[in-house]
């Protein structure tokens, strides 16, 4: 038996059960509207320029490879999906659909396959992915020392250099903030950690993303491609002023590289203000 | 009808969120204060009154008087002597925030003129830039309560074989901290007259505590052992005066001295207070 | 059953209500915000007044009353000249002896100020300017009138600085000084380690210029304040709204001194040679003795190792800085901010707030930390020189060679890689 409806306000100008049918393909076709959109938006938007940022690094296009494959794979699934749930609202739409409801137990084949094909799908890319996630985290070149060590801090990034005597923990260490200087083509090394909570050290034009946890030194390697300045961010809500925790990464070459370090060593070292210094 | 209610609702929380029920500052008149952006630099007459308005005076008079503790003299706490004890722990320093004498005198009381622009007698002014001493010894400031005209100069002595600094931030001046070595001493000319005793600490020994006193004129005594001060050639006219101990501040020693003052005409020739009696509950 | 879907109908239309009352509505009707008056200075700093005397209550006595109305008519006054003088927080205004110009070189510049002031309005392209500088970057810690007491200070030990006394630091000048404009411009380029000042390196150089411009006007602002409130609550005369008088008295000695800031700034003599490894060992070996010596007395409060432990044998030090020393415990409820503690910097971390080069540290010894308890060493405020030049730079080298010391440090460890599994 069906319930009695309440009566639709007035001014809806139509009969209830032509209302009811157009409404019911409204909702079909908007539901077909989310894959289309979903698949345009995709399309528009590298175009537009918001996609990922240039890559830079030496193992960028492992993580980007992996990443357009698990798009591909999910948006091919997602478009099936959504396609299925298009055909489905609009098929048997009470409106228009005369069948009658069958009451079936399920298809055990059909589980079947759509638990085990997921499965197989994930088991593939945790395979597929091995190899790209222990070149970043695993596979350091040999013999590498840390270049840097970052100190992540609410809300800033104490940097430091070994200096001259390439060790860290000494008189001529070289103390920075925020802007992160490394030589281009070179592997470096940070050794990251945190003062105070949770921070994450996210070099996007690197494609690196690691999280600096409290008590824990981290190494973390990359090695850059291309001169020029790019975003150091944080990318862990880490407080109220996470949004200012932002880094610059400057890439130059090796020369300009040891000169920087050389000019950073010589102010730290200062016994003078440089513009006293200068007036003598 | 429920809707009414969740309308009301509505509106009394945005009532409740927005309004203010801090209680503000006092407002700027805004236009008194275009005024003031508008004015010319120049004219002020009211400087040049105040010039003229010191008037002549020709009779002097002394004030004398004495405070007395009325009560069992208290037995001062011994300090405790934390650091440098081999140089410090030998003078059994104790509390000097309330001293008094065997016979009752309540010393350390500070007595000082508190009408502004006093006449100044002219035997002041041989003094009148004289060097004013302030000694760190035997781990304490000698005088407790040192007091000086701005037209003298403080120095800051160390006498001890210790080194000491002198902590001082007067209100509305210069603040000064200076670092003194086994006989160090540190000059320092004060800018402005203060209304109270400047507290003077050393960071270096924490027990240690005194009070630099520096004003506009020389009418300030402060009370000896037995209690007692005198002021000197004061002009001959109704002066007020203020009373201050270091723990009350302001000591009301009488009901009728409204904040630790008291008006007082001074008569040519000696003029004396007698005896005050000060209650050990002005003091605890 | 007809009536239930009118109301129905109504309830999200109330609730619709409700959201636009509770986000429009305050914004709508808020009013700019404003500068505070400094009553909490007042207070502390003249000891004798209580908020109790700004308040008028029913009944009291006629000369009660007749004070307590002066003083209430003198913060009126106060606060038209701090309004005549320096504005609003979004409008400020400087008179014309103040303003930087052709004829003032001194003076303030009313156009990195205005940039700095006001609420936050982004540039529209790359190419325009950021506004409302101060609110976007200081004003959550030091507040809108400088007062060191915005929303997240209570939660900051240090406590944010308080411009308004024109008390700093950390700067290259003299104990009594005023930082220079390049002091105040190294602190915000490189933030305070240890505090939870960060760094504004990446900040454009135009604009690190305008916040250090605004913070010397809240300054400037904040002490002409204490100079007024000074002659009307301690010296108990009134405050003449007399433009001549004003600039004189309260506002322009306190330009004056930050004028005078950039002659103040203290200059090493030359640090003796420590070329060799040997001539350093030396240095330092005569820093350790001169730090535990009588003379320099570093050791009460650092400690004799360094660890800023040396008051802890001590229960009657009153580790307190300017800004909190007059804050009563018993009275707790009469400051924004509770009572904190000063502790004396432990030597071996190697967290330097006013800057870790050699000159810093010079600076710190010589004139001492203003409104902290450290006391200078060098010659100034009349005084002789408790320590050479050369005692000064033996103690440098000591004091920078601690945090390196072996028994510093559990061993650095440098990180160690993941062992590759294949």
């Amino acid at each position: 038996m069906r319930k009695p409806r309440p009566a639709f306000p007035k001014g809806m100008g139509k009969a209830p059960g032509a209302w009811r049918k157009s409404v019911g393909k409204f909702w079909s076709v908007l539901f077909l509207l989310v894959p289309v959109l979903g698949v345009a938006l995709f399309w528009w938007a590298p175009g537009a320029g918001y996609w990922l940022p240039r890559d830079i690094s030496r193992h960028g296009h492992q993580i980007d490879h992996l990443f357009y494959f698990v798009l591909v794979l999910t948006g091919v699934v997602f478009v099936a999906t959504e396609g299925v749930l298009f055909w489905f609202l609009w098929r048997y739409d009470s409106a228009t659909n005369r069948d009658p409801a069958t009451y079936m137990h399920g298809s055990h084949n059909l589980e079947v396959i759509w638990t085990i094909l997921p499965a197989a799908i994930l088991l593939f890319i945790a395979i597929y992915q091995m190899n790209a996630w222990a070149d970043v985290k695993m596979r350091a070149p040999p013999g590498m020392r840390p270049t840097v060590e970052v100190t992540a801090r609410q809300f800033e990034w104490r940097l430091r250099y070994p200096g001259p005597d390439n060790r860290f923990g000494t008189l001529d260490d070289i103390h920075h903030v925020n802007d992160l200087h490394v030589p281009v083509d070179t592997d470096i090394l940070v050794d990251l950690k945190s003062m105070d909570v949770l921070h994450d050290f996210f070099l996007p034009h690197l494609r690196i993303k690691q999280d600096a946890v409290p008590g824990m030194n981290i190494p973390v390697w990359f090695r850059a491609t291309e001169i020029g300045t790019y975003d150091l961010v944080c990318a862990e809500l880490c407080g109220w002023g996470h949004y200012k925790m932002k880094g610059r990464l400057t890439v130059e070459s090796r020369e300009a590289y040891g000169k920087w370090l050389a000019d950073m060593y010589a102010a730290q070292q200062a016994t003078q203000d440089p513009q006293a210094a200068e007036d003598r | 009808m429920h809707y009414r209610w969740t309308i009301a609702a509505a509106v009394l929380a945005g009532i409740c969120g927005c309004g203010r029920s801090v209680v503000s500052d006092p407002a700027p008149d805004e236009k008194l204060a275009e005024a003031i952006r508008k004015a010319q630099s120049g004219d002020s007459e009211a400087e040049a009154e105040a010039e003229t308005a010191v008037a002549t005076v020709t009779e002097w008079g002394s004030l004398t008087g004495r405070f007395v503790f009325d009560g069992q003299p208290p037995t001062p706490a011994p300090l405790a002597i934390t650091r440098d004890e081999p140089v410090c722990g030998r003078h059994n320093l104790v509390d000097e925030s309330l001293v008094v004498g065997p016979d009752g005198g309540l010393a350390n009381v500070v007595v000082f003129v508190n009408t502004r622009n006093v006449p100044v007698h002219p035997d002041y002014e041989a003094t009148a830039n004289d060097k004013v001493t302030f000694d760190n010894e035997h781990c304490r400031f000698e005088p407790h309560i040192l007091a000086l005209r701005t037209s003298q100069t403080l120095v800051v002595h160390n006498s001890d074989p210790v080194s000491h600094n002198s902590n001082m931030t007067p209100l509305g001046d210069a603040p000064i901290n200076p670092l003194l070595s086994e006989k160090g001493a540190a000059e320092h000319q004060f800018k402005r007259s203060q209304n109270a005793p400047v507290p003077v600490t050393c960071s270096i020994h924490p027990w240690m505590k005194g009070y630099v006193f520096p004003r506009d004129n020389p009418y300030v005594a402060v009370t000896d052992d037995q209690g007692r001060f005198t002021i000197e050639n004061l002009p001959a006219a109704d002066l007020e005066f203020q009373v201050w101990q270091e723990r009350p501040g302001p000591l009301v020693a009488k009901p009728e001295w409204k904040r630790g003052r008291f008006k007082f005409k001074i008569a040519p020739g000696d003029n004396d207070l007698g005896e005050i009696q000060v209650s050990p509950d002005l003091l605890n | 059953m007809q009536t239930v879907a009118p109301a129905a109908a109504f309830r999200p239309f109330a609730g619709g209500l409700l959201a636009l009352v509770l986000l429009a509505g305050c914004n709508a009707r808020s009013e700019p915000p404003q500068f505070r008056l400094n009553m909490q200075d007042y207070l502390e700093m003249i000891p004798s007044h209580d908020p109790a005397e700004f308040r008028i209550a029913r009944g009291e006595e006629p000369d009660v009353l007749e004070e307590k109305q002066r003083k209430i008519k003198g913060l009126e006054m106060i606060s038209t000249v701090l309004f005549a003088a320096f504005g609003t927080p979004d409008d400020p205004y400087l008179l014309n002896e103040v303003q930087k110009g052709d004829d003032n070189e001194n003076g303030l510049d009313l156009v990195a100020i205005e940039r700095a002031a006001g609420p936050v309005r982004p540039g529209h392209d790359r190419s325009s300017r950021q506004r409302g500088l101060y609110r976007l970057h200081c004003a959550h810690c030091h507040g809108i009138s400088g007062d060191g007491a915005g929303p997240t200070a209570v939660f900051l030990n240090p406590y944010p600085r308080d411009y308004r006394q024109g008390m700093f630091k950390f700067k290259s000048t003299s104990f009594t000084a005023k930082p220079t404009t390049a002091d105040l411009k190294r602190i915000i380029l490189e933030g305070i380690p240890g505090t939870a000042m960060p760094s504004f390196a990446l900040l454009p150089n135009d604009e690190v210029d305008a916040l250090v411009e605004y913070v010397k006007y809240l300054s400037i602002r904040g002490q002409t304040e204490l100079n007024m409130a000074i002659v009307l609550l301690s010296d108990e005369s009134e405050i003449e709204l007399d433009r001549t008088a004003i600039l004189d008295e309260y506002l322009m000695p306190v330009l004056e001194q930050w004028t005078a800031a950039e002659d103040a700034v203290i200059q090493p003599p030359e640090r003796p040679a420590t070329d060799t490894p040997q001539q350093l060992a030396a240095s330092i070996e005569a820093g350790r003795k001169l730090f535990l010596s009588k003379d320099a007395q570093c050791a009460q409060c650092h400690g004799p190792t360094g660890l800023g432990d040396g008051w802890l044998t001590d229960t009657t030090a009153v580790p307190y800085d300017d800004w909190n020393k007059q804050k009563s415990p018993d009275d707790i409820d009469r400051w924004l901010l509770p009572r904190q503690e000063l502790r004396p910097r432990n030597l071996r971390l190697g967290i330097y707030r006013g800057g870790r080069r050699p000159v810093d540290l010079y600076r710190r010894i010589h004139a001492g930390i203003q409104a902290a308890q450290m006391p200078g060493a060098g010659p100034g405020q009349g005084s002789e020189a408790t320590l050479t030049p050369e005692q000064i730079w033996h103690l440098v080298d000591y004091v920078r060679s601690l945090p390196y010391a072996d028994e510093s440090q559990p061993k650095h460890t440098e990180i160690t890689l993941h062992k590759p599994r294949n």
